[in-house]
């Protein structure tokens, strides 16, 4: 037990990074504690939510029924959630083989290993179930039997279904034991979050016309989906019953059965987790000999800074995890947002309101051209860009990381005869080129749609010039951060994306940049009725100004912490 | 030919000195080994060396280029080969040196006669086709010394270069640093291995907490130590330091 609990906090040290300087820990403390302000909102939202829902079903006497919703709905979540996290911790790191040699049980390393993924599914509970609970308990003015029960629900609440997300997992693995590498399972897990995410957006939309009655009737008849739910997950009618009651009896039958669960996924899981992540490779090793002509081909002469942004473009293409959340994420949510939209005005191409629209333009009644004119559809076009641009800069983070992705390698930026202003613009480009690809079409095939409809034409070159600029500014930004307080001590390429809470910082700024100049531009108009068009001509001098300088920034004082940078 | 004077590198607030004044010529025309024990400063040296760090202290000078002030002249007299070779391991082995050719602006055809020979020297002909992240961890060394020398530099300098190499590409390795002095070069590799220095060296630096102990010929040093073999001189000289 104790090598189980040392082993564990090993794990998470070493998942965690060292700092650079000295004072780094701290650094780090105010880091999270930043995060977690920023993540408060949404957490008061839910409580918010908890206690509106609690007073919604208490006069019909349903607000038990809410306590099952919360828990079914965890149990769903930690599942999905847990396959991801499962994945990484058991499969993704390069520990296992230097844990096996040292005189550990192999439960002790499973345990550990699952211990982390729970630890990490903690950051769920702690911001999306626990404000709902405490929502709930707040209006019900629960007694102290709730708070502890509820406290002691949320503990254990992801274990069962990270139990069922690691034994689905390592089934997998052992049935596909040819398909054993790193690289193959990083896609295959990129594919499934792919089309989980289109499949939800889908449904979503398709679920809007469905009447209330048959929804319910899905989720709580006979054979519905909570039915179906509680019968994979038994024991969360005790955790339901221990929370919405606070019935001690439940909750502690609720223990027993997680324990028991615990007990047989560490006997299963031994046996067949071990010998599958022993044989997984990093990558399809074979040999490819090149023929002259293809040696040829490949010795092309090229300027340095072009060679550099390629290599790096390279790397982030064949790397999945970069691909995925630096590259593809900026490039497929704008699309996945066109096609929902497309997706949208094709549905309600039967509504009798889009039917009557369509006959009055046939009839001639309407000019396609007269529908949008005027200076508001102006402003919202511009409001909307704007948006849109703040928003989608949210999920390219190749600038953001393009210095803690080197790592260990990052004395290569140091030592190669390319003066640091030529790296720092081959890195920028990569993030620059994918952010514009990624918006700028989707706001141009919008605008231009909306220009048949008499929208000014102008408002294409305003779009144009705010994606342009925005992109440009936050990227510079960005960079900048990354360049001041990057994360270079990492073991899994996972850890300099993903658990880079430096780049999430940087993100959250742009989006408060962002933010700020389209509250400012609405008030403006609002307000004091300012010309749209002036109004905008102003707000992209303001964007221009602010992308000089972060770009001044950048490649000034970006060079010269660069430069000292040990 | 690399000079260093009164070079000193110290680490945090703190004050801890990982070099502490280091004055050293590596001669042109002759192999010079680097050793000491670990934690002895030889990488940070290494690194000051090359530009990765900056010197608290001193002067360093390649070919007369100052690392500090003309830095990119500096680094383009030498070739670097790290102690780590894991290094752009989604590449293929060919987009490596084609890149390291791009980034020192080699010509086409000198780079092609350049992987060619150095190719088939280390028997690297049928893997440069592949991803360098399906190398052993030899051929990822091998192709890192390829990279490092596809400029010709006249300066060599290489971190632990023969670890994991197998017994014939250390060969070639050995063999080619041994052509590369003769031609009136230079190189300056670190080593733990007291054989290899003693076989391959034409001079030896020992480094130990910082401080250089000794800077000579082997010959000269063994004079003052007679009778003695290099491991029992390099165990004496490091626990006196």
């Amino acid at each position: 037990m104790r090598n189980l609990f040392r082993l564990t906090r090993f794990l998470l040290k070493n998942g965690q990074g060292r700092s650079q300087s000295e004072n780094g820990e701290k650094k780090r403390m105010a880091l999270y504690i930043l995060l977690a302000v920023c993540f408060l909102p949404v957490a008061g939202l839910l409580f918010a939510a908890g206690q509106e829902m609690y007073r919604l079903l208490h006069p019909v006497g349903m607000e038990a029924a809410l306590i099952e919703v919360i828990c079914i709905v965890g149990a769903l979540t930690f599942f999905l959630f847990g396959l991801a996290s499962v994945l990484s911790v058991f499969y993704l790191s390069a520990d296992v083989t230097m844990l096996l040699p040292l005189p550990l049980r192999p439960a002790e390393i499973v345990g550990a290993k699952w211990l982390i993924c729970l630890l990490q599914e903690y950051l769920l509970v702690l911001f999306v179930f626990l404000p709902l609970l405490a929502g709930y308990g707040f209006a019900g003015q629960m007694g102290a039997g709730y708070w502890i029960l509820a406290a002691l629900g949320c503990a254990a609440l992801p274990a069962v279904p990270l139990i069922y997300g690691a034994v689905l997992t390592m089934l997998i693995m052992r049935v596909f034991k040819n398909i054993r590498n790193k690289d193959f399972l990083s896609y295959l897990g990129l594919i499934l979050a792919l089309v989980l995410a289109v499949g939800a957006q889908f449904l979503a939309r398709g679920m809007e016309n469905v009447q209330a009655e048959s929804v319910v009737g899905f989720l709580e008849g006979q054979e519905g989906l909570f039915h179906i739910l509680y019968r994979i997950f038994p024991s969360f009618t005790f955790l339901s019953r221990g929370i919405g009651y606070a019935s001690l009896p439940d909750m502690l039958l609720f223990y027993v059965t997680t324990l028991a669960f615990l007990a047989v996924f560490l006997l299963i899981a031994q046996k067949i987790y071990l010998p599958a992540a022993l044989g997984m490779s990093e990558a399809a090793g074979s040999k490819k000999k090149l023929t002259d002509a293809q040696v040829q081909k490949e010795l092309k002469r090229k300027d340095p800074i072009k060679a550099y942004r390629r290599i790096e473009w390279k790397k982030l293409c064949r790397t999945p995890v970069y691909f995925m959340n630096c590259v593809l994420m900026a490039l497929i949510w704008p699309v996945l947002c066109l096609a929902i939209i497309l997706f949208s005005v094709f549905q309600s191409a039967g509504d009798n309101e889009f039917q009557e629209l369509m006959r009055l333009l046939s009839d001639g009644g309407l000019q396609a051209g007269s529908l949008l004119r005027g200076d508001f559809p102006v402003a919202v076009a511009v409001l909307v860009v704007g948006c849109a641009v703040a928003f989608f800069s949210l999920f390219c983070q190749i600038s953001s990381t393009a210095i803690s992705r080197q790592g260990k390698n990052f004395i290569f930026m140091k030592f190669i005869p390319l003066s640091y202003e030529e790296q720092i613009r081959g890195l920028v480009s990569c993030g620059i080129r994918v952010g514009t690809l990624g918006i700028l079409p989707l706001v141009l095939i919008l605008n231009a749609g909306a220009v048949f409809f008499g929208l000014h034409p102008v408002t294409l070159v305003y779009s144009t010039a705010i994606v342009v600029l925005f992109v440009h500014m936050v990227n510079y930004q960005q960079l900048y951060m990354d360049i001041c307080h990057p994360k270079l001590e990492w073991d899994t390429e996972t850890a300099a994306v993903k658990q880079n809470y430096r780049a999430m910082l940087s993100m959250v700024i742009n989006l408060l940049i962002g933010g700020a100049l389209i509250g400012l531009g609405f008030l403006l108009y609002r307000n004091l009725s300012v010309n749209i068009h002036l109004l905008t001509v102003l707000l992209i001098l303001v964007l221009t100004a602010l992308t000089v300088w972060m770009r001044h920034l950048l490649f000034s004082s970006g060079t010269r912490v660069l430069e000292k940078l040990e | 030919m690399i000079h260093l004077r009164h070079v000193s590198k110290i680490y945090g607030s703190m004050g801890r000195k990982a070099v502490d004044d280091l004055n050293w010529d590596v001669e042109d025309g002759k192999i010079t080994g680097f050793i000491g024990p670990n934690g002895a400063g030889k990488t940070t040296t290494l690194k000051m060396i090359t530009g990765i760090l900056a010197p608290t202290e001193g002067e360093i000078l390649i070919n007369g280029k100052n690392i500090v002030s003309s830095p990119l002249e500096a680094k383009l007299q030498f070739g670097f080969v790290a102690d780590s070779p894991d290094a752009f391991l989604r590449i293929r082995g060919i987009e490596y040196l084609n890149f390291m050719a791009d980034i020192y602006g080699v010509g086409s055809r000198e780079r092609e006669e350049f992987i060619q020979k150095t190719a088939a020297r280390f028997e690297m002909e049928d893997v440069l086709g592949s991803r360098i992240q399906s190398y052993s961890h030899g051929m990822r060394q091998k192709i890192m010394v390829m990279g490092a020398l596809i400029h010709n530099p006249s300066v060599w300098i290489l971190d632990e270069p023969l670890t994991g190499l197998d017994p014939r590409s250390a060969f070639e390795l050995k063999e080619m640093m041994r052509e590369h002095a003769d031609a009136g070069n230079s190189v300056l590799f670190s080593t733990h291995v007291l054989e290899v220095a003693e076989k391959l060296c034409d001079q030896i630096g020992i480094i130990n907490h910082g401080r250089q102990v000794y800077l000579g010929t082997l010959d000269a040093l063994k004079e003052q130590y007679p009778g003695q073999t290099l491991e029992n001189i390099f165990l004496e000289i490091t626990s006196h330091a």
